[in-house]
């Protein structure tokens, strides 16, 4: 049986091959791609043909991919630069920008990083780079100083201010409004933060097919999301079914991860039973010769008079 | 003169200004982790007065109530390491040793206890007769078991925090499944 063609939507649209074809183009056309931002997609969402445009890229002319065309194709798709990868590119005869990405596709370490992740040491002072050690810098540093390393690490620094401030203030609400203790839940609730900005963007789109269209998916995918994290509003458990617990034997265990328990000093407020107990070890102490306990403080023990 | 104002009843009106209902909202979406530390007062509480426990899962129609001596017996088998209890026959000795050892499983996790007797099967039978009148008369505490299992000549139950209720024979024959007092 013949396989059947899978196409994609290409959302650029600047090559004249692809706006022929209405930005639909057959998988082969695509780079695929682990990145957060692509994740759900599993591919980045503008061809080949016209991301050789945008970096001003022509293979097709037998041109050689230079370190400032990579730098510039690689903040576009969001992959990191590593220096020995784009060495090893320099030694090989095939198309550079793909024998790039294919290699850091199989680093392990690298697979599902960012343009912010990459060795940026190696690029200040390099002129090739075609970036200023300012330009570099400027917008790592910039969203480091106002929302903090982990904020960088979680959403890179391809979205623009207004973005990042939606996503990271949206994470922090949601994380306070949730008890999200589970690592799968933080990885869906950060792609939760990205649909949602998808839906924001796509809403304003609403007049044009597509944007109709890109914002029924994106609600379907984030009411799948919320499902499956268990951060819609109905799913919030009570006390009784918090993961299953109905009894008090689990509610001990779960007490306990916490720390031990010390149970209760009697001596804090002792009843009648208490001061028996008291009263029955001062009685097996005498038998032994002894001293005997504090003495209590309703002595049952002795009469009146 | 009738009108509406004297036929208002404010405290049977929901609303965002009603104190009440408020409360009502407060503990609406309580989960475990919110109520972790009163969880923890409560174990804390009941690891020193264990027979404060059967009175707080107990109701007008529970068909017993501790005794005295009995409350005694149960706060000093949670409170010190040895206990030694010399008692007439009839007197419930059994049933109270097992309900205090069901209680400590249930209240330590991971706690391992043994009971044992002359011959393995007077103890399973001894304390399967105990821990179906446990079961009788607080329905709620068999809730707190994973499985058990009551053969001629051997009783085990497992609890759901990893506690375990077991009989053991003082025999020779015996000295494959050991325990250790600690």
């Amino acid at each position: 049986m013949a396989k059947k063609t899978v196409y994609y939507q290409c959302y650029s649209q600047i090559d004249e091959t692809c706006k022929s074809h209405d930005g639909k183009r057959i998988t082969k056309n695509f780079y695929n791609s682990n990145v957060k931002s692509f994740a759900e997609l599993g591919y980045v969402p503008i061809c080949k043909d016209c991301l050789f445009k945008m970096m001003d890229y022509h293979p097709d002319r037998g041109e050689d991919l230079t370190l400032n065309q990579l730098i510039h194709g690689l903040s576009i798709i969001n992959r990191p630069y590593i220096e020995n990868i784009w060495l090893m590119t320099l030694n090989s005869e095939k198309e550079r920008f793909g024998t790039y990405l294919s290699k850091v596709n199989l680093k392990r370490d690298a697979k599902d990083q960012g343009f912010a992740d990459s060795e940026i040491e190696f690029l200040i002072g390099n002129p090739d780079s075609g970036l200023s050690d300012d330009e570099l810098h400027f917008k790592n540093e910039d969203y480091t100083t106002k929302y903090g390393t982990e904020a960088v690490k979680r959403w890179g620094t391809k979205f623009d201010e207004e973005d990042f401030e939606f996503l990271e203030s949206y994470y922090q609400k949601m994380k306070e409004a949730n008890n999200i203790i589970y690592p799968q839940q933080l990885s869906l609730l950060e792609q939760i933060c990205l649909t949602t900005l998808g839906i924001n963007k796509a809403s304003a789109r609403l007049d044009t097919k597509d944007g109709v269209s890109m914002y029924k998916d994106l609600n379907a995918n984030l009411s799948k999301l919320l499902t499956d994290s268990g951060l819609r509003p109905i799913d919030k458990r009570s006390a009784a079914d918090m993961e299953g617990i109905n009894s008090f034997s689990q509610i001990s265990d779960f007490a306990e991860k916490n720390g031990f328990i010390k149970p209760e000093s009697p001596e804090q407020d002792p009843d009648i039973y208490d001061e028996e107990i008291k009263i029955l070890e001062n009685f097996y102490l005498s038998l032994m010769n002894q001293p005997k306990l504090t003495k209590p403080i309703k002595d049952l023990g002795e009469k009146d008079g | 003169m009738a009108s509406y104002k004297n036929f208002r009843r404010p405290e049977k009106k929901f609303n965002s200004y009603n104190p009440i209902n408020n409360v009502k909202e407060e503990y609406k979406f309580k989960t475990l982790e919110d109520m972790l530390p009163v969880w923890r007062d409560y174990l804390s509480y009941w690891r020193s007065y264990p027979d404060k426990f059967i009175d707080f899962i107990s109701n007008e129609n529970t068909k017993i109530q501790l005794f005295g001596y009995q409350r005694v017996f149960l706060r000093l088998m949670f409170r010190k390491q040895y206990v030694f209890i010399s008692a007439a026959r009839g007197i419930s000795k059994s049933y109270t040793e097992i309900l205090g050892f069901y209680l400590k499983c249930m209240f330590y996790p991971g706690f391992e206890s043994v009971i044992t007797a002359a011959l393995k099967e007077q103890a399973a039978k001894i304390s399967k007769q105990n821990i179906q009148k446990i079961w009788e008369h607080f329905p709620i505490l068999k809730g707190e078991l994973k499985s058990w299992s009551f053969a001629k000549d051997m009783t085990i139950l497992n609890f759901k925090n990893g506690s375990s209720l077991e009989v053991v024979q003082i025999a020779v024959a015996d000295s494959g499944s050991r325990s250790m007092a600690t």
